[in-house]
């Protein structure tokens, strides 16, 4: 409380001078796989603007999202000797990539409730804001950890290197399994604890050229694809025996 | 150099792949079988989702028996007319397979059927061969001279009723023996990516007493047209067909199979089937170990 009240005086302030803007780019706007497709870099910048300068520094949070999937994760165990899934638990409207990228430990720039609500942790992803059942925490757990494994999910709690008080930029990586689709970058500048300004940008991971071409082909005309792939086999096999001949 | 595969969504080194699909190659070549039983399981232990690596390896398989086929029909050494017959069931059998492969892989089973009916099928084979080959070479060093079996002789199976006249096998049976023939062959091809020519042979061989001049040729056309079908399924019902993948895979298995067929050449029958019954072995004790190890982690991801 009486932290507030010191702090009452700046807040007026920063209500009657203009509010703090931020503007954000990325550095692709959109990443394309090809043949050679074996991830991407991008570099996430931006610029805190209006009211810039004062007695704490900001901080920066973004939180990057891959197109939304629903996964089933699968327990294991022992029946009759031999492991098989047993337990299943799915989960809709996951996001296939997750990276959270910030200036400082997370826990240090705000709290854990305001964290959850403004979706930069995993678990706000899959658990309902009341805590959800048992069972859904347990298969939520395990769904973060394996995404993790898999390079999906990340938390870079130094990622975000100020430029200047008011310049930043940041690193991100797609790896070459990214799912193809749309993807969002939710940017949050936060000064003691609460959010300042935020801005949403997005950018596309997206095939193209022949491997767009494949992908396409394989979905909507699947009869045509599986005839051309036989007949491109019989081909292969048959120049296979011709060259090689004796 | 990597390459991406479209349909696995996975980068994946070009080189790595060719390799494999030589090495394969090779074997294929020197035991003269599909190899579709070593490809489909160094596919799924490397990480290309198990989906992918069964109907990709189908359609690597149709390149890698083309060949074959070919050369065995300009000598003669194939029959059409019971090809046509085992053909017809095996295709039945295939569609069944593909329809029980996507019911697996809806419910998270397939992995585990996938490494079960590898285990059971592999292993029986294998035991098989490798009994039967160790006999004949202990025989061979006892000075023994071995009979072969008549291929002319008679069993109960030729007795069934529907008896049909196929020319080039000079033989006279039921058709009952040869449709269950192709219905499992078509079955297990489709779920398990393999051509089942090592199961075909034998039961040709065994069962039905086809001449060894017609046996491999019918066998490989055969597989040419049934995994060629099983292919298109694939694509129609699961999609799960990386084209890159499979030429990837063919361009190398095609390589190391002239180099793995005149290797071949130099060794004797029943070393070439010691050996190929130990791999085949091999592969079994590799699926079985997988099912019964505690797992590394009890959890696993599926999307839809």
């Amino acid at each position: 409380m009486k932290s507030f009240l010191a702090l009452l005086p700046f807040l007026m302030l920063a209500t009657t001078v203009r509010a703090e803007q931020v503007v954000a780019a990325i550095s692709h706007p959109s990443v394309e796989i090809s043949s050679s497709f074996e991830g991407e870099t991008l570099t996430l910048f931006g610029n805190i603007e209006g009211r810039v300068g004062g007695p704490s520094p900001y901080e920066v949070a973004v939180v990057v999202t891959g197109p939304l999937e629903t996964v089933t994760v699968w327990e294991k165990a022992r029946f009759f000797g031999i492991w098989s899934n047993t337990e299943a638990f799915s989960f809709s409207s996951v996001p296939s990539f997750l990276q959270i990228l910030s200036s400082r430990p997370l826990e240090q720039i705000a709290a854990q409730d305001r964290l959850l609500e403004l979706y930069l942790r995993p678990e706000a992803y899959l658990v309902p804001a009341d805590g959800g059942t048992k069972a859904a925490r347990r298969y939520g757990g395990e769904l973060i950890r394996l995404m993790r494994e898999e390079g999906r999910y990340g938390l870079r709690e130094n990622a975000v290197l100020f430029l200047s008080d008011s310049l930043y930029k940041a690193r991100l990586d797609i790896p070459s399994h990214a799912s193809p689709g749309p993807y969002v970058a939710q940017t949050y500048i936060f000064r003691d604890g609460e959010v300042v300004a935020r801005k949403t940008d997005g950018f596309s991971v997206r095939k193209v050229g022949f491997e767009r071409f494949l992908a396409q082909a394989s979905t909507r005309s699947p009869l045509i694809y599986g005839v051309v792939s036989v007949l491109l086999a019989l081909a292969i096999g048959w120049l296979g025996g011709v060259i090689f001949r004796r | 150099m990597n390459i991406y595969l479209p349909i696995a969504e996975l980068s994946a080194n070009i080189f790595f792949l060719a390799g494999m699909g030589g090495a394969v190659g090779f074997l294929s070549g020197l035991f003269g079988v599909g190899g579709g039983f070593l490809l489909t399981p160094l596919l799924i232990f490397s990480g290309v989702p198990t989906s992918v690596a069964v109907a990709s390896v189908t359609g690597q398989v149709v390149a890698a028996s083309t060949s074959g086929a070919l050369t065995h029909y300009r000598r003669g050494g194939v029959d059409l007319h019971l090809a046509a017959y085992l053909v017809a069931t095996s295709i039945v059998g295939a569609m069944i397979g593909v329809a029980v492969f996507g019911h697996l892989s809806k419910t998270g089973q397939l992995d585990l059927f996938i490494a079960l009916g590898f285990l059971v099928l592999l292993g029986t084979v294998g035991t098989l061969m490798l009994t039967e080959s160790v006999q004949s070479l202990l025989k061979q060093r006892q000075g023994v001279i071995l009979r072969k079996r008549q291929p002319s002789q008679h069993n109960w199976i030729h007795g069934l009723p529907w008896r049909v006249r196929f020319r080039k096998s000079r033989l006279y049976i039921s058709v009952i023996p040869v449709l269950v023939i192709g219905l499992f062959i078509g079955f297990v091809g489709a779920l398990l990516g393999i051509g089942g020519g090592f199961i075909m042979v034998p039961a040709l061989v065994y069962l039905l007493r086809v001449p060894g001049s017609v046996v491999i040729g019918t066998s490989l056309a055969q597989v040419v047209a049934m995994m060629g079908v099983t292919t298109i399924l694939h694509a129609v019902q699961s999609q799960s067909v990386d084209i890159m993948l499979a030429l990837s895979l063919m361009v190398g298995g095609t390589i190391g199979a002239q180099f793995g067929a005149s290797a071949g050449q130099r060794l004797r029958g029943e070393q070439l089937r010691g050996l190929l019954a130990l791999l085949i072995l091999a592969v079994a004790i590799r699926f079985g170990v997988s099912l019964v190890i505690p797992p590394a982690s009890l959890f696993s991801l599926t999307w839809s």
